[in-house]
């Protein structure tokens, strides 16, 4: 085979069996690899109901055929399973979903050169355990020596034991072990698979690590025309000025843009909605100045955005570490009140050592915070702490309480909306989640697009399922031949002619359903999807379908692949809809529809019910959904899938007759 | 005058882009264990540092190899090694003063970069368009990125000591 490897290793931790499997290319046909090999895994291999800690739980890391190759970007791999973060049914946390994470660097490409698209870990062994992947040998070792060992002292010993620098290592930290709901998977040191808790599942297995050393090569096609794709594809990235201001700045370059966008980067748990002078104290700009060091490259990205900070004024002169991103930023630094950019970098430090996911960590801080402020939270609740807004001091110590799970870091550490139903008191009002998971650095009522993004993403609030980038005017003037193919002429003029765009509902179905396949496309070959989706260098999906062609060796078309993202995306939502749960989940809590934004150029914007409720039909109806958001019996037959027919259609019957029953 | 890929470490920031273009222009394939350049990581403080075959003019490894494998190219002065004589002894690793060849994962034969011979530009230069950590440069200007390098470490102390 070429571009795929072609095998599979299932590990069964229970009994301690390993197995190599071979894959067809009609299976390959049918989902591709990464993200889709691991969304029908996950919901073929499991049932409704299913306890995320589980031994039968598949947790699933899976390649593309383009990872490892000079693909630009291609060292992309996703982490998938039943998400103990998330939750349904408006949301009752007990009932949970599909979850997955993914994460760039190194560890995926390794994995190729070993000879493997995928690994699907099911069981728990019954001590601590590291899998060693050396090509073709495969060994279960004993991890007693590793467990509690922060991510960093992981790798660092198992590079030792195994006499070898090159060698890639994921692993999980303190909190994965001691089961936070939001623990992260961390790869080559600083780079995180941080959402849905990826790393609680690894924990509940007693799977410390996965090590891989591989000697292989990927092998291509043709060569040349592969050649001849890459070049082309890399040197537009190169030359585009996004992809030029995301190298100097990296993704916090986003966070800038946000700024000159009036989105305030989360400022406060989301509440305001705006922090006037935010881009004076905080922005990718000051901070490249003040903390970067150098830059760090995924696998074969022309880009190389990610940082190495190097602190060497203040109270953490000294402390150098890989990252921050964005994210890990805005989450952990104006989201609590913050706007001491060193002092977030030491935050996301501490969340990379632990293994926690930076989002979800700084939305329970900022809760917490947030709650405080209004009274509902006291130090009665937290054991003595009081928490301020931007008192970075109560940040960095509750981190390592979470990463503990000590005293309220054990609350919080089972993620807020869990928190939040343990305090009561109304305190579930402030915490901003979709399906349990919380939101990122969009603002909840702005950008419209992004809204319902958050809503719709089949693992809770993410912004990373749609990327619906082209809503921002900067974005969609640079690339209007494309604004024009996605939306089709009448929504065009619509889109062109709205003087609010960003807030305005109305295009912003037809701009998802688009973007959330185009940006699968990119999970599905095991590359970086910032080029298609964010930057737009590369275009759209159909300007890295070529290097997948000429890889592979197969003559699949551009719409054929768009429809197997399409499929990979509706199984995925069929796993919440086998939960039983639709159209009550996708929504955004009250205080969307309710608190204005209070100041900036965005003042006033809250998220109009009415026209919510038309953009939840209307995203349904472009999705061929039922009214409520089930998938339909034709829509599952015209994708191949007629065996999820019978449990969505009965999930589907229950969940109309308790609605018609209230 | 010959051309020569000159270094600047600093830039390298460890994306391995090169080694997938060597390997994929070389043997159609792509893999670290087939490229010519080889990227030293020292992640744990994200310090990069290529490694390849510097065509030494007074290479030791084409004095040590002991069947005359080891020769220089007259066309673009590369110092490479012929296939049919190699016994694949690894003496010329040994006597390399960065040990650049690698051993070929099929043939056990010793490789080293050729400068992509027939190309206006070797692959891991186009490859490391936007760090340039990788230049083609006349032979004379091998050292200005190395050197620019630690003027420029110079000059930013100079601007730090001028704040007032």
């Amino acid at each position: 085979m070429y571009g795929w490897t072609g095998k599979r290793i299932r590990v069964d931790l229970s009994k301690g069996e390993i197995m190599v499997e071979s894959l067809t290319l009609d299976y390959l046909r049918k989902w591709i690899g990464g993200r889709g090999m691991n969304s029908e895994v996950v919901y073929h291999e499991t049932k409704v109901g299913m306890d995320p800690f589980d031994p039968a739980n598949p947790l699933c890391f899976g390649v593309g055929p383009l990872t490892g190759t000079f693909a630009p970007g291609s060292g992309r791999t996703t982490i998938s399973a039943r998400s103990p973060m998330t939750s349904g049914k408006n949301p009752r946390t007990d009932v949970h979903g599909h979850g997955d994470a993914s994460m760039g660097s190194h560890w995926g490409a390794e994995l190729k050169f070993a000879g493997y698209d995928q690994i699907i870990v099911k069981g728990k062994s019954a001590k601590p355990t590291w899998i060693w992947i050396d090509d073709d040998v495969i060994e279960l070792r004993d991890a007693s020596y590793l467990w509690g060992k922060d991510t960093k002292q992981t790798t660092l010993a198992i590079i030792d034991e195994l006499g070898d620098p090159d060698i890639k290592v994921v692993c999980i930290g303190p909190a994965g072990e001691k089961l936070v709901r939001f623990a992260a998977i961390m790869n080559t040191f600083f780079s995180a698979s941080g959402r849905t808790g990826m790393g609680a599942v690894a924990g509940s297995k007693n799977l410390k690590a996965i090590t891989v050393r591989g000697s292989k090569p990927v092998l291509i096609a043709e060569p040349e025309k592969f050649a001849e794709a890459c070049w082309e594809c890399r040197n537009r990235i190169a030359s585009d000025p996004l992809s030029q201001v995301m190298q100097v700045e990296g993704t916090q370059s986003t966070f800038d843009d946000g700024n000159a966008w009036g989105i305030a980067g989360a400022w406060k748990n989301h509440g305001p909605g705006y922090c006037p002078g935010l881009e004076e104290k905080f922005s990718g700009t000051l901070y490249t100045q003040k903390y970067l060091h150098s830059r760090n490259g995924c696998y074969a990205c022309p880009v190389s955005c990610m940082r190495y900070t190097f602190i060497k004024e203040g109270p953490f002169t000294g402390k150098h570490f890989g990252g921050p991103e964005m994210e890990s930023m805005c989450n952990l630094g104006p989201r609590t009140g913050t706007l001491d950019q060193a002092a977030t970098a030491v935050m996301q430090e501490i969340c990379n050592l632990y293994g926690i996911d930076t989002i979800s960590a700084g939305s329970a801080i900022s809760w917490a915070m947030d709650c405080y402020a209004d009274g509902l939270l006291t130090e009665n609740d937290t054991g003595g702490i009081p928490f301020r807004w931007g008192d970075t001091d109560t940040t960095l110590k509750v981190l390592e309480m979470i990463g503990k799970r000590e005293g309220f870091g054990k609350l919080l550490g089972e993620g807020t909306i869990r928190a939040a139903k343990e305090v009561g008191r109304g305190t579930e009002k402030y915490v901003p989640h979709v399906r349990g998971l919380e939101d990122s650095a969009c603002d909840p009522r702005i950008p419209t697009g992004f809204v319902l993004g958050y809503a719709m993403s089949t693992r809770g609030a993410d912004h990373m399922r749609h990327i619906p980038a082209l809503e921002f005017m900067s974005i969609a003037e640079a690339h209007k031949d494309l604004v024009e193919k996605v939306l089709g002429p009448q929504l065009s003029r619509v889109f062109w002619s709205s003087p609010k765009e960003l807030t305005d509902l109305s295009t912003k179905p037809a701009l998802c359903t688009w973007s959330e396949r185009n940006k699968c496309v990119a999970d599905l070959f095991g590359v970086c999807c910032d080029p298609i989706a964010y930057t737009m260098a590369a275009g759209d999906y159909t300007g890295i379908t070529p290097q997948f062609r000429a890889a592979t060796g197969v003559s699949w078309s551009d719409d054929e692949l768009f429809k197997t993202a399409e499929r990979v995306v509706t199984i995925e939502r069929a796993h919440w809809n086998r939960e039983g749960s639709a159209r009550q989940d996708d929504t955004h809590i009250d205080r969307y529809f309710q608190r204005p934004v209070e100041e900036g150029p965005w003042k006033g914007t809250v998220i109009d019910r009415k026209m919510w409720k038309w953009a939840q039909s209307e995203y349904y109806r472009l999705h061929n959904w039922n009214d409520n958001g089930f998938v339909t019996p034709e829509k599952l037959e015209e994708l191949d899938l007629k065996e999820l027919i019978e449990d969505i259609e009965a999930s589907r019957k229950c969940y109309e007759a308790e609605l018609k029953a209230k | 005058m010959r051309k020569v890929i000159a270094i600047d470490a600093e830039l390298c920031t460890g994306c391995l882009s090169c080694e997938a273009a060597c390997s994929l222009k070389h043997d159609g394939k792509c893999g670290p264990t087939y490229s010519r350049i080889q990227i030293q990581e020292f992640r744990e403080v994200n310090v990069f540092i290529p490694i390849f075959c510097q065509h030494c003019n007074d290479a030791p490894c084409i004095n040590v190899c002991p069947v005359g494998a080891r020769m220089r190219k007259e066309t673009t002065g590369a110092v490479v090694t012929n296939q049919d004589l190699c016994i694949g002894c690894k003496a010329c690793v040994y006597i390399c003063p960065f040990g650049a060849p690698i051993i070929h994962p099929e043939t056990g034969k010793a490789v080293t970069c050729d400068l992509c011979e027939g190309e206006d530009e070797p692959w891991c230069v186009q490859a490391c368009v936007m760090q340039k950590a990788l230049l083609f440069l006349p032979e004379t200007k091998a050292s200005v990125p190395k050197s620019r390098a630690y003027a420029r470490a110079y000059v930013e102390q100079l601007k730090s000591l001028t704040i007032t």
